[in-house]
Parts: C-alpha cells; sequence; structure tokens
C-alpha cells in the first residue's frame, strides 16, 4: 500500500470544477450569481455545498428556503452518490466546468432522498464501509475498530483529511500476505438507471 | 488472473467500494512485474491527465472568482450600509473594534521593540567586551611575537660564538697536530742520537778493549821473556814459600805464579767459574784474602792457561743437585768459603767449596715457605733470610732451627739485608712496605710505605737501594742519627721498561 500512496493521494484529491446556478424559477431579490465550487470526488454533495447554500441564502428571502436539492439536465442528482461517480456517470464528456442547478423547491421525493443533517450522510457511509469489510475481512476488523476509529474515519473524509482517513482505512485495507489478497473484493457497479445493484 | 489484480487495484484505490471509473483502460495483463507495473504506470497517467484537466485548470479561476465575489458582496454590503443604519452602525462598530485591535496590536509592537532594544544594549555590551578581549589578546600575541624575535636573535648570537669557538678549537688543533709530528721527529732524532752514542761508545770500548788486549798481550810477553830469564837463572830455594811439593811443576814457577797471581788475579781464564770470578772481583776491591788453593792447583795442573783475559762464564765448572725444588737464592758468605742456597723447598743448605767441588754442611730448615733472598752477616756467623711466609729468619750458622722470626709483613718478604749496623735489618715485601728492623729487641722500628711492592734492596752506609715492580728505584735516605724521626726519601727515580733485579756489582760500580 505504501508504494502506491501517490495514486492513493491522486484518488483522494481529485476535484471536479463546478459551476451552481440557482435555478430561475426560484424567487430571487435579486440576480443571483453562479457559484464555482471545486468538489472533492470522493465526498457526497450535501456535505461540500454549505458555501453553496449560504451563496443563495444571501439573495433570497428566509422563508423560500427549503431543502437544496440539485439536478444535472433535468436529472436530479443523488446525495448518496460519491461526487465523483455522479460527474462521470452524467456529466463526464462535458465541457468543463460541470453546470449544476440547484433547487430550493418542489423537492422531488420519489428520486431523491431527504437529507436533514450530517449525520444521515455519516450513517450512510459507515455502513458502505462495513458492507465492504464484511466481504474483505468477514467484518472483523470494522468490528475490532472503537467508535472512535469509525468517527476518525468520517471526520477525515468530511474534513477532507487525507492522513486522518488514510491512518484507519489502512487497517481495512490489509490483507494476509500469506494469500497475495483478498479473497473477496467488493466493488458496485452504478447505472444510469433507476435502479442500482451491488454485487460481489 | 491478472484481469483480477487489476480489479483489486481499482477497487483497492477506492475504498469505499464505489464503482469503476468510465474511461479507464484496464490493460490485459500477461502477467508478470513488467505487466504490472505498466497498468500501474497507466493508470496514474491517466490520474493525473485527469487531474491536470479537470483540477489544475480551474483552480485559481475558481478562487479568484470566490475571492472577487466576497470584496463585491462586502463592497455592495458596504454600499448599502449607509442606508441600513443597524448595518452601519455594525461596520463603524466593526471598524472601531478593528481600530482597538489595531491599537493593541501596536502596544504589543512598541513592547516588543523595547525588548528588542535592550537586547541590543546588552549584545552591544556583550560586543564590546569581546572587542576588548581582542584587543588583549592581540596585545599577547604582539608581546609573545617580540620574545620570540629575541630568542632568534639569542639563537643566531650563540651560534655565531660557536662558530668562533670552533675556528678556534680547530687553529688548536691544528697546532696540536704541528707540535705532535714535531715531537715524533724530535723522538726519532733523539733515537738516532742514541743510537749514534752507543756506537761511539762501543767503538770506544772496542778501542779500550784493543788497547787493553795490546797491554795485555805486552805483558804476557813480558812475563813470557821473565820467565824464561828465570827458568834458565838459578834461584836458591826458601823456607818460607808455601808453595806444597807434591806439586809437578817446579817449585819455582809455583811461586812465580803465586806472586804473579796475586797480582794478575783479574786475567783469568774463561773456564772459572761465576762464584770464583765473584770471589775473585770482591778481593780486589775489598783487600781479603781469600783460599786461593783451587785456583793455584788449577793454574798448576795446566801451566798453559796462566794470563788470559777476563771473560764472561761460558761453561759450569761444576753441577750439582742441591735442592729438590728450585732455588731462588745463592749466596757467598763474607769469607768465601760458604756458599748458602735457598728455594722453594723451604730450607738453606750450606756448602763447602772444597777442591773445586761444594759438599754439605748443614741444613737450616725453620721457614714454613720457600726462601726468596739469603744473605750472611758481615760477621759471616748468621745468615738472614727472607721467606714466602710473610717472615725473615735469623740462623746461627749451624743451627738448624732459627734463632729469630721477624714478622710483621703482610705478604711474601721479596728480600732481606743486613743494614749498616749490625743490628738492623731491612726487609721489602709485596705487600708495599720496607720494614727496618732492631734485632736486639727482634721488632720492627719502622715502617715505610711504598707505592708499589718491593721486589729487591740493598743496603750501604747511608742508603737503601730497594727496587720495585713499577720500573723504578728508590734511594732511601738513612744518614741520620736517629732513623725513627728521618723519614726516608726517595732521592732517585728511574723509569726502565722492566723491572730490575740489583746485584751488588752494578751498585758497587760508581
Amino acid at each position: 500500500m505504501a508504494d502506491d500512496k501517490d495514486v492513493l493521494r491522486d484518488v483522494w484529491f481529485g476535484r471536479i470544477p463546478t459551476c451552481f446556478i440557482l435555478n430561475q424559477d426560484e424567487v430571487t431579490e435579486r440576480e443571483a450569481e453562479p457559484y464555482y465550487l471545486l468538489l472533492p470526488r470522493v465526498s457526497y454533495l450535501t456535505l461540500v455545498t454549505d458555501k453553496v447554500r449560504k451563496h443563495f441564502h444571501k439573495v433570497m428571502r428566509t422563508e423560500d428556503a427549503e431543502e437544496m436539492w440539485f439536478e444535472y439536465e433535468g436529472t436530479p442528482l443523488k446525495w448518496h452518490y460519491p461526487i465523483g461517480v455522479l460527474f462521470d456517470l452524467h456529466a463526464s464528456n462535458t465541457v468543463l466546468p460541470w453546470s449544476i442547478t440547484v433547487h430550493f423547491k418542489n423537492f422531488p421525493d420519489r428520486d431523491l432522498l431527504h437529507c436533514p443533517s450530517n449525520s444521515v450522510i455519516e450513517a450512510h457511509f459507515m455502513s458502505s464501509i462495513k458492507e465492504a469489510d464484511v466481504l474483505k475481512h468477514k467484518s472483523q476488523v470494522v468490528n475490532d475498530m472503537q467508535k472512535k476509529d469509525h468517527k476518525q474515519l468520517w471526520m477525515g473524509l468530511q474534513n477532507d483529511k487525507f492522513d486522518q482517513f488514510w491512518a484507519m482505512n489502512r487497517k481495512l485495507m490489509e490483507y494476509p500476505t500469506e494469500e497475495g489478497g483478498f479473497r473477496c473484493i467488493p466493488f458496485r457497479i452504478y447505472q444510469v438507471t433507476f435502479l442500482f445493484s451491488s454485487c460481489v | 488472473m491478472a484481469a483480477v489484480t487489476g480489479n483489486t487495484r481499482t477497487v483497492m484505490t477506492d475504498s469505499t467500494g464505489e464503482s469503476q471509473r468510465g474511461g479507464r483502460v484496464l490493460a490485459p495483463g500477461r502477467g508478470g512485474r513488467s505487466a504490472e507495473t505498466r497498468w500501474k504506470r497507466h493508470i496514474v497517467g491517466q490520474l493525473k491527465h485527469r487531474d491536470l484537466s479537470q483540477h489544475a485548470k480551474f483552480q485559481d479561476l475558481i478562487r479568484f472568482y470566490t475571492q472577487l465575489l466576497d470584496r463585491t458582496t462586502l463592497t455592495k454590503g458596504i454600499l448599502s450600509g449607509s442606508v441600513r443604519r443597524p448595518s452601519s452602525d455594525s461596520s463603524i462598530s466593526s471598524l472601531l473594534h478593528r481600530n482597538n485591535q489595531l491599537k493593541k496590536t501596536t502596544g504589543e509592537l512598541a513592547y516588543q521593540v523595547v525588548q528588542l532594544q535592550q537586547q541590543i544594549k546588552i549584545k552591544e555590551c556583550v560586543l564590546g567586551e569581546q572587542h576588548a578581549r581582542r584587543a588583549e589578546e592581540r596585545r599577547r600575541l604582539a608581546g609573545a611575537f617580540d620574545a620570540r624575535q629575541e630568542l632568534h636573535e639569542r639563537v643566531e648570537q650563540v651560534q655565531e660564538e660557536n662558530g668562533g669557538l670552533k675556528t678556534d678549537y680547530d687553529a688548536l688543533l691544528e697546532r696540536q697536530r704541528g707540535a705532535e709530528t714535531k715531537l715524533r721527529e724530535e723522538k726519532v732524532r733523539g733515537g738516532r742520537l742514541l743510537e749514534d752514542m752507543i756506537h761511539l761508545k762501543q767503538q770506544a770500548a772496542a778501542h779500550m778493549n784493543s788497547r787493553n788486549e795490546r797491554k795485555s798481550r805486552a805483558r804476557e810477553a813480558n812475563l813470557q821473556k821473565e820467565l824464561q830469564t828465570a827458568a834458565r837463572s838459578k834461584v836458591t830455594m826458601d823456607s818460607c814459600s808455601s808453595a806444597p811439593t807434591s806439586r809437578s811443576s817446579s817449585p819455582n814457577t809455583a811461586d812465580r805464579t803465586e806472586s804473579s797471581e796475586r797480582r794478575h788475579r783479574l786475567f783469568r781464564s774463561a773456564s772459572v767459574t761465576s762464584p770464583r770470578i765473584l770471589s775473585s772481583i770482591r778481593e780486589l776491591f775489598q783487600k781479603r784474602r781469600g783460599h786461593s788453593v783451587s785456583s793455584l792447583q788449577e793454574d798448576l795442573q795446566r801451566p798453559v792457561g796462566i794470563c788470559v783475559s777476563a771473560r764472561v762464564p761460558e761453561r759450569a765448572l761444576h753441577t750439582l743437585e742441591a735442592h729438590e725444588q728450585g732455588i731462588n737464592a745463592v749466596r757467598f758468605s763474607s769469607s768465601s768459603d760458604l756458599l748458602a742456597t735457598g728455594g722453594t723447598d723451604r730450607v738453606i743448605k750450606l756448602w763447602e767449596i772444597r777442591a773445586g767441588a761444594l759438599t754439605h754442611r748443614a741444613t737450616l730448615g725453620g721457614s714454613t715457605e720457600g726462601i726468596t733472598c739469603i744473605e750472611f752477616d758481615p760477621t759471616g756467623l748468621r745468615i738472614l733470610a727472607a721467606s714466602y711466609d710473610k717472615s725473615a729468619l735469623l740462623w746461627r750458622l749451624d743451627d738448624s732451627v732459627p734463632k729469630l722470626t721477624l714478622t710483621g709483613h703482610s705478604r711474601k718478604v721479596t728480600a732481606a739485608r743486613f743494614s749498616g749496623c749490625l743490628h738492623q735489618v731491612v726487609t721489602g715485601s709485596a705487600d708495599r712496605t720496607i720494614r727496618l728492623w732492631d734485632l736486639h729487641r727482634a721488632a720492627c722500628v719502622r715502617v715505610v710505605e711504598v707505592a708499589s711492592y718491593c721486589s729487591d734492596l740493598i743496603c750501604s752506609e747511608n742508603c737503601i737501594i730497594s727496587g720495585h715492580f713499577d720500573s723504578k728505584i728508590r734511594v732511601w735516605d738513612t744518614s741520620n742519627s736517629s732513623a725513627h724521626k728521618n723519614a726516608p726519601l726517595p732521592s732517585l727515580q728511574l723509569m726502565i721498561d722492566s723491572s730490575v733485579f740489583q746485584s751488588h756489582a752494578s751498585i758497587d760500580t760508581p
């Protein structure tokens, strides 16, 4: 793992230039300027878009601000997918920066999950970790880890701290050397349809 | 297998268990390290490309945009601040707040400035001290340099002096060598002169010898003539003639020979033994009469050899086994009818000389070691002998037991002599002393320390002459009345190459 550190860093620090544009239908006091941001690929939309919300809240009336949701060219963007996945899935061939439309009204309950707070995102993230570890280590490692270690993983992701995250993640990525690799490798395949499936 | 490992790699890099990235080509591996590294490099390259195209380009742009946005909002806020009081108040208060903050910071900075100035002063003091120390060190260094210079000069001086001394020394050496060569030359010359002198003396002696020979021949001729005339003439017999009648030759000739004997005793034939020469010489000088029986007898038996020149004896007249071991001393008595011999066998034997032969008369014992020297006293009645047993012994003539033993020396006594007076004896010994003894008391009256051991000594009336191992002859003066008071002083010292054995003959010739 150590010799792949450059690759790990490149993966972690991957960014997508994004342009957030407020939907014209939204009622604003004055014209809202688009907000540009470099989004980390490994993170989740609702985790990193606080600034967007603040920016757009400045030009809106407070009573109109409901839960923020994003869509790209008509497709609502599911926040529980990582940002990199969303980009590669929907807009990998488009011109950069990636233009996302920000909505505050008409939350599509059928398409998207609600995200009231960061703890929801944390729960989703931790469940993914545990699922993966079941396949890798029969969930021994993740169960041996203490609560503070789980927290460290989450905080590393949330604050974009590579070393903090990988200090804990290293344990999850260790494999017994005599086997030369993991017996079972978890991966997920995403398709641009409503359903998604996870396989081994 | 390689494809699976490729999958492993991609999923591992994506720890959250998410999908493959679109647009990434997985190299279908052939297995082996090169394939592994190749796809790795491929992946790395892809990542970098993505990073470049998506991230790096937009990074600065977005940053500047947000900054601009912030500034515009701020300015918008400030511009619109004049309309809305609370916001302006807030801005003023914020400004005041900022003002206070700035004042605080200036105060802190002023305090820091003061502190720093104090530190500067301290450092300057330290610097001043160091300068002072440096100056002092410089002075000391200069002092050391001067001292070194002085020492250098002194060294040079000393070297010059040494050079001068050396030249002096060389000059002296040259002179010494010159002097040495001159000395050698002088020695050679001296040697040559000595040879010449000896040669001259030899010539003179030869001359004298020839003269003496001529004279003797002349006298012989005269004698012959007289004999012939006497033979021819008739002479009446005299009753006082002492010649025995049993001789074959005529009494006249006996008479004549006797008279001529007396006059010409010196001119004996060469066949005379050494004691006879000694005795004859002694007779000549001391005017004593000795028995002439044997000499007359010989002359009568050989009428031819009457007067011939005196020569060193060549062959012994008589040989006798006298002692069991070596003989060290032989002495005639003063009346020359007794011979005493002594040697390693610790006895002295007395011999009477009769008819040309020695007959044993007496043996004197009493010494515990060998005899070194024998002397008869002037009366001929006592014999003094020196012995290896560190004593000198005195016998009466016919006593076989010594009358006196003089002990006192610590080593062998080499010589014992009667001194000028009858009752004093002088002994010389190997213990480097010469002792004077008084015979009446049989005690040593004086001890004289000499530097070397005395091998022989003789006495005359006023002096004692001793010969020593260190090649010196010492002459001691005993002429003053009481020998106690005066130390006999050496009055003559001769250097001779080998040790000297003195004999009467050499001393008594003037």
